[in-house]
């Protein structure tokens, strides 16, 4: 060999040494799957801890916003068709509305064959149904959310008094509790989806007809109940705290965390975070209801396979499916209902999360959404005109009414026959 | 005068670029405008012509949110360039230290709009944020910053005020420089007040940089989203809700792109409008605005 044959040898030899180590080279083997989703305890679990690791030869990494920008940036992507999405959050309200708009990939063939390999079976078939759209399944379904009524269960007991189960009897209460260091209820109205979540329990427990017709999804919120469900929201804003109208879940969870919150609605996956000693100055002290009035939301909450992606849809649902598994749903339990019912019916599970017993209860008179994958966008009108109801801007019945108008004729825009 | 022609195959480049980035866009979005665009069905684009400007006009969600725009953004201008111009006068007439203040000042305008929009949330938000935290230590409730409408539209209104007020200082402090100090001396030793002084010789020097600093500002506040968007997001109602706030709802809530096309080019027209009205106020000299 020849000093320059043994120079390029050498040069040639440290040239693969050097790519073999650096990190970018190693990992270029390695594909990354982008998990978008809202920031809170589920997601934060599964994305980041549950779906670590899967499968092989794939990252996964964690997207995480708030509520309202992730919403809105999912519905972006889906509608431009950006492949930058491979997995998103997802309920069964949105599954109505990208499955409508064709922004999903079906994945019933390989629900089918995955079957028995990730024993599908331990997940109820009703549950399973919330991710169908017009027959095809959408979403894998990981877990049940609801929202419940959270109150300082030491300061009802100082009082005598019990949960209300009515509306008024919640007013009542949230009049009497009421202090300027504490406030005596707490309404978390945020547009748009987090005011619709809260909203929707007030329309519901106002009466049977909710704030829209089930099947017509002609507006049934100008109705006299659903006028009277706002007035009474107004009547609760004087015992809530300031800025309730632009307060999402989070600044609500630290409401009742920092102990100037009595009661209120609040999803059952944010129960735990109430006894976490490093963020809760009421440990031990919040206890959990069904909502007065029932009607509260209930979801059933998992991942979808946007179509535009441009991974494989198998390793996309591998990865879900690995999750799944009942060993990583028990780490998940803490902060949803587990939907694999060998978790669920797990006593050590039941034992160390207290509020299932509410949670089980609220599901009862519970339900989700009027069926209309638009429901965003009516949302959005709904959300805007109750706001200047409650801010003063127009009488209830003027704000629901416009509402109602605009509503209308949104709907019959995107081909509803509404009379 | 040959020569001459030929240099504009050097300004050719920069044209074409511009048109790139500039002009394609601005004409794609006018062309998009008379089109009923929904962003679900893109291929079911209907030509409408002027139907989506008549809807808006029509509409009272875009004035209300037209004279939200003018409040929000001429109430923060004016706060910003009032106290814009009173720091920098301060920071003119200091011996020492000034320099230093100047580079501390700047802190809110290098801070990511979003970033810093989430800061101010967190002082503003009621009962545990830093405002009102500090106000409970003396026993003081703080107002609904963000819930009541009309305290809303002043924490907007501040919080731009807080973000873009030290670029204010920084363009005017660098035009007081500038002024010949003689000018300023000689007003003095002519007995005049400092109020004289600041109307007669300082606001005629600066009047280019004034007209520049507006301009730009005026343009920019026509434009703000980010912090409004995380404060209150056009809320409590509609208090709020600007003509890019609006636009952002139609465009990403309704995906009605046509009639968020539309919103746009409406908004463009307007702030042209006010730029032109602004230079033109600002040097009619003859007629006396100065």
């Amino acid at each position: 060999m020849t000093y320059y044959s043994r120079i390029r040898a050498f040069a040639a030899a440290s040239a693969a040494f050097a790519a073999l180590s650096l990190p970018g080279v190693a990992s270029a083997q390695t594909k990354t799957v982008d998990v978008f989703s809202h920031r809170y305890p589920f997601s934060e679990y599964y994305i980041e801890t549950a779906m670590q690791g899967a499968v092989p030869g794939y990252d996964v990494r964690s997207n995480l916003s708030t509520f309202q920008q992730f919403g809105e940036k999912v519905r972006i992507g889906l509608a431009s068709g950006s492949d930058e999405l491979d997995l998103i959050h997802c309920q069964g309200s949105k599954v109505r509305e990208y499955g409508k708009n064709d922004w999903l990939e079906p994945i019933d063939d390989l629900w089918e064959k995955y079957r028995v390999e990730y024993q599908l079976d331990d997940i109820p078939e009703n549950i399973v149904n919330e991710m169908r759209y017009d027959g095809k399944l959408y979403g894998f379904p990981f877990g049940l959310n609801t929202m419940f009524f959270f109150y300082r269960k030491d300061l009802f007991d100082e009082k005598g008094v019990k949960p209300p189960t009515t509306m008024e009897e919640y007013v009542d209460l949230a009049k009497a509790f009421n202090t300027p260091q504490r406030s005596g209820s707490q309404l978390t109205l945020q547009p748009v989806e987090t005011a619709l979540n809260e909203l929707h329990w007030h329309f519901n427990a106002a009466g049977p007809n909710g704030w829209l017709d089930d099947k017509t999804f002609k507006p049934t919120f100008n109705q006299p109940q659903g006028v009277k469900a706002i007035e009474l929201v107004k009547e609760l804003s004087k015992y809530s705290p300031p800025g309730y109208l632009t307060n999402d879940n989070n600044a609500a969870t630290v409401n009742f965390q920092q102990g100037l919150a009595t009661m209120g609605l609040q999803w059952a996956s944010r129960a735990k975070a109430m006894d976490n000693p490093e963020q809760s100055k009421v440990v031990g002290k919040i206890d959990f209801a069904p909502p007065p009035g029932g009607g509260s939301r209930v979801v059933v909450i998992g991942f979808c396979l946007p179509s535009s992606s441009d991974i494989d849809r198998e390793v996309r649902f591998r990865i879900l499916a690995e999750a799944s598994k009942a060993e990583r749903m028990r780490g998940g339990a803490d902060f949803s209902i587990p939907s694999r019912l060998s978790v669920l019916s797990d006593s050590e599970i039941q034992k160390s999360n207290r509020h299932f017993a509410a949670a089980i209860k609220t599901i009862e008179t519970a339900r989700d959404y009027p069926p209309v994958p638009e429901y965003s966008e009516v949302g959005e009108i709904l959300v805007r005109r109750v706001h200047q109801a409650l801010s003063d801007e127009m009488p209830v019945q003027d704000a629901l009414d416009e509402a109602a108008g605009e509503v209308t004729e949104l709907l019959r825009k995107r081909g509803y026959d509404i009379q | 005068m040959r020569w001459q022609k030929n240099l504009w195959w050097f300004a050719a480049p920069s044209f074409l670029l511009l048109a790139a980035v500039m002009f394609y866009p601005l004409f794609s979005a006018i062309r998009l405008s008379v089109f009923d665009y929904y962003l679900v069905r893109p291929n079911d684009a209907t030509f409408v012509g002027l139907d989506n400007y008549i809807d808006l006009i029509t509409e009272g969600r875009f004035w209300s949110s037209l004279s939200n725009t003018m409040l929000i953004a001429g109430g923060s201008v004016l706060l910003e360039f009032v106290l814009g111009l009173a720091v920098a006068l301060c920071l003119y007439s200091l011996q020492r230290g000034a320099r230093l203040f100047l580079v501390l000042q700047l802190f809110p305008l290098i801070i990511t709009p979003v970033v810093a929009a989430l800061f101010l949330k967190w002082m503003f938000v009621a009962r545990w944020g830093l405002i009102d935290a500090s106000l409970a230590s003396f026993d003081l409730t703080g107002p609904n910053w963000l819930g009541s409408p009309a305290w809303a539209k002043l924490t907007v209104i501040l919080a731009d005020a807080w973000k873009f007020t030290p670029f204010m200082i920084l363009v005017l402090y660098a035009g007081l420089q500038s002024i010949d100090r003689n000018l300023i001396d000689s007003g003095r030793i002519d007995g005049a007040s400092g109020w004289q002084l600041l109307y007669h010789v300082i606001i005629p020097a600066l009047r280019p940089l004034i007209l520049f600093v507006l301009i730009i500002r005026i343009m920019d506040a026509f434009r703000f989203f980010d912090t409004i968007y995380v404060l209150t997001g056009g809320g409590p109602g509609t208090a709020t809700e600007t003509l890019t706030i609006y636009t952002f709802s139609l465009g990403f809530r309704q995906l009605e792109m046509g009639k968020a096309a539309a919103l746009g080019v409406v908004t463009l027209v307007l702030v042209s409008v006010l730029v032109m009205a602004t230079a033109y106020l600002l040097y009619r000299r003859e007629k006396g605005a100065f």
